[in-house]
């Protein structure tokens, strides 16, 4: 590890001369490769150094953004001289774990291709929930009409504009909502989820427009390649696209914080963070803890597709295809087995958990179905939808038994009509209500064998009235019983002709002439049952 | 003639404050409002103690910083890690606090307000015995309103929205820090105490004074006003 040692070792630059204005050599660079003080190297003297400033800004960078997301107060001394690792002079400490892991993604990084540094909220026990909250870009530009210079004073003035910048990411850093976020997280108990920081390099292809950027693929991109692929069609094999909308929200706010015009190239630092945070509602009192300590372990680079937060793909939506849940398109209600349409959101632990991997932490208003062969005999109710019947499992069946029950039930209704209608309130009769015979229909489909006590009545068109094939011999009950069983199942499979003459109506004229002869018999009648009432009743 | 290049940055803002109406208790929004800007302010404007060698040579030493919550805003700062300047920003800022609540401020509106500058100035050796001048380069004023808050609700939508506010200001300060603009000159050993603050033991800001007034109209020192009067002056020869 010679390398790091040097690094770790080398002097600031505080040994350039003191007046800018009257400097008559170049600066001494005490350390790094071949750079000995006053060794000629002419122009290409300031370029190193600025390359090595750019470096360590870039190292010092993630060092202030991933401890200021840690979730606790920063305080450093003041010094009044300097000491080797105190870059631009601000003395910010260097975490171990945060220094290695960005020194890897350097040794690897191509020479224009920016370093990115990810802020997420992922909670332990569920590792498909992730939510980005920040993505900071830090990018040298290496511009092409360079000017070189070995001016010492240009590049004092381009040491301390990095310095200043420093500063203002200091100052930025606990100006935004993460910050909020980390502390608060950090005092709650609970370990369900967590703050990860991820470092890693990314292309930018497009220079001017700020929508997101390309990441490299870790296991395809080439090691230690001399320039990031040009060609669109070679870029899409080798990177993703991460698009700050998709990543980080709508609302998203995108910022440059600064930048550093050198001789050699701009170095700029930007940011995109999220503004609306969607979480479960247990995230507000979830804890998190900061993952990047010492003692633990470093997080693999995780790669997150630009569509992971589009509702399209969300695992809830695919759930029918694994699991045993089904479901069309979403504007039609769709039932499953013998459940009616249930209209609640999925949620691990419950019953109607149809099998889907995870709960996805955006919020969704879908609608979700419970799914098949729930245990919920009390929610079976007649299904009106008689065009779904066809693709469901069982559908055959339940069709038949459903048609089977509305056509008992309508013939019931229709007798028990007729029934209550012409009966008089008679107190040995036993009267059918309607809910007696819908009862009555339900135990019958139940098992057929069973005998059921019919009460029948006398008809009102009995005796006497013509015999179309809609009325009935009362002489015979058990003739009566073996019709209605023959009868037709549904009004469909009645001849078109209903009973009754041409016109419809099922009291044809003869009929009406019979009444209206016999109309003193049925005033009698009525008479008698009157008189009958008014006579003296036990108790009044 | 010196070619003087200045730029005045003024940040004129609007802050509620609160107050309550039965009785007057102590607020400290205003001092931590005015002290997380100032400091924000001042750690972009202060270098580390500048050690002087031979030849010219000089060696800078390094700045700490500090994260300070604030109790009656939902904000944390960073400042200098200087307990001298800390205790130079309290003294001033409750400076400004006791004035601005004085009973005897008040404008017709019944409205309380004030306004306090931080100015960064160079100073400029005058023969004797005429003092030396101070030329200002830049300039960074709030002006604060104080507004009565009547319910606990409104004290905590309150709090949150200051927070948020200064919040803003703070990335506002960042991006006018970054733009390319005018610093004064390093200077030699003997001027430096023309450019720089150097009665601090462990940092060395900019030559910075702070003023405040709770009349209405501006403060009395402005860049455009000391840039007239040089011009006067020069034309007056």
């Amino acid at each position: 590890m010679t390398m790091a040692t040097a690094i770790l070792a080398s002097d600031g630059p505080e040994h350039l001369d003191g007046d800018p204005d009257r400097f008559d050599k170049p600066c001494s660079s005490p350390s790094g490769s071949g750079s000995g003080a006053g060794s000629g190297y002419g122009d290409y003297e300031g370029g190193k150094d600025i390359e090595r400033y750019v470096k360590f800004f870039t190292l010092k960078s993630v060092q202030v953004v991933v401890q200021s997301r840690l979730g606790k107060k920063v305080k450093t001394d003041s010094k009044p001289t300097s000491t080797g690792t105190d870059w631009f002079n601000l003395n910010i400490e260097d975490n171990f774990e945060v220094l290695e892991q960005t020194k890897e993604v350097l040794k690897s990084q191509s020479s224009e291709i920016p370093i990115v540094i990810e802020i997420s909220l992922q909670s332990v026990t569920d590792t498909n929930t992730k939510l980005v909250l920040e993505l900071w870009s830090i990018l040298y530009d290496r511009g092409s009409d360079n000017s070189p210079t070995n001016s010492s004073r240009v590049i004092y003035n381009v040491y301390n504009r990095m310095s200043l910048l420093l500063k203002s990411l200091l100052c930025v850093t606990r100006s935004l909502p993460a910050y909020k976020l980390s502390r608060k997280l950090s005092l709650s108990e609970d370990d369900e989820f967590k703050l990860y920081y991820n470092v890693f390099s990314a292309i930018s292809l497009f220079k001017g427009d700020r929508t997101g950027f390309f990441k490299p693929k870790v296991k395809d991109f080439p090691q230690g390649a001399s320039s990031p692929p040009k060609d669109t069609a070679e870029v899409g094999m080798l990177q993703e696209y991460i698009d700050y909308g998709s990543v980080l929200g709508n609302g998203y706010k995108f910022n440059q914080l600064g930048k550093v015009v050198t001789p050699y190239g701009t170095l700029s630092l930007e940011l995109a963070y999220r503004t609306k945070m969607e979480l479960s509602t247990n995230f507000s009192q979830g804890a998190c803890q900061f993952v990047g300590t010492p003692s633990t372990p470093n997080i693999n680079k995780l790669m997150i597709k630009s569509d992971h937060y589009a509702i399209e793909n969300s695992p809830l939506e695919n759930a029918g295809q694994k699991g045993l849940g089904r479901q069309r398109n979403r504007s039609t209600p769709v039932t499953f087995g013998m459940g009616r349409e249930n209209i609640k959101p999925l949620v691990p632990g419950s019953p109607n958990y149809g099998g889907s991997p995870s709960s996805s932490p955006v919020t969704t208003n879908k609608k979700h179905f419970a799914a098949a062969f729930v245990d919920d005999a009390t929610l079976f109710s007649p299904i009106d939808e008689e065009a779904d019947l066809d693709d469901m499992p069982l559908g055959n069946l339940l069709k038949k038994s459903m048609m089977m029950q509305r056509n008992h039930q309508n013939q019931r209704i229709e007798n028990g009509k007729m029934d209550t209608q012409a009966c008089p309130p008679d107190q040995n009769s036993k009267t059918l209500t309607n809910e007696e015979t819908v009862a009555l229909v339900t135990e019958q489909d139940e098992s057929s064998n069973d005998f059921v006590l019919v009460d029948l009545k006398a008809l009102p068109f009995a005796g006497g009235g013509s015999s179309s094939s809609g009325t009935v011999d009362s002489s015979d009950p058990i003739q009566f019983f073996q019709e209605v069983q023959q009868a037709p199942v549904s009004l469909e499979s009645l001849p078109s002709h209903p009973p009754g003459d041409e016109s419809g109506n099922l009291i044809t004229d003869d009929d009406l002439k019979t009444f209206e002869s016999e109309l003193v018999i049925f005033d009698d009648f009525v008479k008698k049952l009157i008189s009958t009432d008014q006579s003296p009743p036990s108790g009044d | 003639m010196v070619r003087l290049v200045f730029e005045s940055n003024r940040i004129v803002s609007l802050y509620t404050i609160q107050r309550k109406l039965a009785r007057t208790t102590e607020c400290h929004q205003i001092s931590e409002v005015v002290s997380c800007i100032f400091h924000s302010i001042l750690f972009h404007r202060t270098l580390g103690k500048f050690h002087y060698r031979q030849e010219g040579r000089y060696s800078i030493g390094t700045i700490g910083y500090e994260d300070i919550d604030c109790d009656f805003i939902d904000l944390t700062y960073v400042r200098c890690a200087s307990s001298a300047l800390a205790k130079t920003m309290n003294h001033y800022v409750s400076a400004f606090d006791q004035a601005i609540r004085d009973p005897s401020n008040m404008t017709e509106n019944g409205v309380r307000s004030g306004q306090i500058s931080l100015e960064f100035y160079n100073k400029k050796k005058v023969n004797w015995p005429f003092a030396a001048e101070c030329l200002p380069w830049e300039v960074w004023t709030i002006r604060i309103e104080i507004k009565t808050i009547r319910s606990e609700i409104e004290r905590q939508m309150n709090r949150e929205y200051l927070g948020e506010l200064v919040g803003e200001k703070v990335v506002l300060i960042a991006e006018v820090m970054n733009r390319q603009q005018y610093l004064p000159k390093i200077p030699a050993q003997s001027e430096v105490d023309l450019i720089f603050d150097t009665s601090y033991p462990d940092i060395q800001p900019y030559l910075f004074r702070i003023t405040h007034s709770t009349t209405s109209p501006p403060s009395t020192t402005s860049v455009g006003k000391t840039v007239r009067r040089i011009f006067r002056e020069t034309l007056a020869f």
